[in-house]
């Protein structure tokens, strides 16, 4: 009898702390994500993309069909974004769309920047969305 | 007696991994501050004037004429005479404990460089580089004389 309530209290101890161990697991997996962060450097590095785009006269280079020097802005992103602008005049129809080469694939966690611009008397509107590559996520 | 050595074997795991979450959550802790640091610098000199705004024009940069640094004038579009004015603050310790203050990371160094859109060339310098693997690197594309270039703000302790 009395080994009978030893070995149930064991079993009782060793339940107890596997919970307290797994519980322990679950924290730890919790506690390190730095992707809120991460997101917002690349909110940042789009916000700027989209402002040089326009300022350096890509955007209108891009219009006339030279997508080069805008095409260029994306490729020198660091490595792991992704990006794709578009843009669009304001009667609806599109004008362009650039992607970054080699961001084919999922796109999870899009970021979407928005800007407006006027050239040749014309106002268009940009949108540039961005990402982390695959692996970057994983 | 083999629930003794169970419970033995639980109780060394627990305590094992309770020392992981805690060096892994001191370690997460430092490197979100120093992400945040580099963050906030970055936007600094790279989306404000200043303040004020004409700070590089001033004969004597001291701490009581100078609230805040930066480098542009509209978003991203740097200013060379900015780029001058802080250079010439990397003398001195004090003046580039001056320049960490106002950018306001008083605790933390800093190493700016500004490259060739294609990385190829180093167009500006400033700062002290870390030598370990201690640091963040934030990249930013700005205008410099207006063609694009990267700009890579690195902080570390």
């Amino acid at each position: 009898m009395r080994s009978r309530k030893g070995f149930v209290i064991t079993l009782d101890a060793i339940v107890a702390l596997s919970f307290m161990l797994l519980s322990l697991y679950f924290i730890q997996a919790m506690s390190f994500n730095p992707t809120a962060m991460k997101g917002t450097q690349l909110k940042q590095f789009s916000l700027d993309a989209l402002s040089v785009l326009e300022k350096s006269g890509s955007l209108g280079k891009a219009i006339t069909g030279n997508t080069t020097a805008a095409r260029d802005i994306l490729l020198y992103s660091p490595e792991p974004y992704c990006m794709q602008l578009s843009i669009v005049a304001m009667n609806g129809s599109s004008v362009a769309t650039i992607d970054k080469p080699g961001c084919m694939g999922a796109q999870t966690e899009v970021q979407i920047s928005h800007g407006a611009f006027r050239f040749n008397g014309i106002l268009y509107s940009t949108t540039l969305r961005s990402w982390f590559r695959e692996e970057v996520n994983e | 007696m083999a629930g003794l050595v169970m419970i033995s074997l639980l109780i060394m795991l627990f305590i094992l991994e309770w020392n992981y979450i805690a060096i892994r959550w001191d370690s997460s802790e430092s490197y979100r501050e120093l992400l945040g640091a580099g963050l906030f610098s970055a936007d600094a000199l790279f989306t404000t004037p200043g303040e004020p705004p004409g700070w590089e024009r001033m004969a004597n940069i001291t701490t009581a004429n100078i609230s805040a640094l930066g480098l542009v004038n509209g978003r991203n579009e740097l200013v060379n005479a900015k780029l001058d004015a802080l250079y010439s603050l990397n003398q001195t310790n004090e003046s580039y404990d001056f320049v960490r203050t106002k950018l306001g990371i008083p605790g933390y160094n800093i190493h700016l460089m500004i490259k060739s859109l294609n990385g190829e060339a180093l167009l500006y310098e400033f700062g002290r580089p870390s030598s370990l693997n201690n640091s963040v690197v934030v990249d930013r594309i700005v205008l410099l004389n207006a063609t694009p270039a990267r700009a890579k703000v690195e902080v570390w302790r």
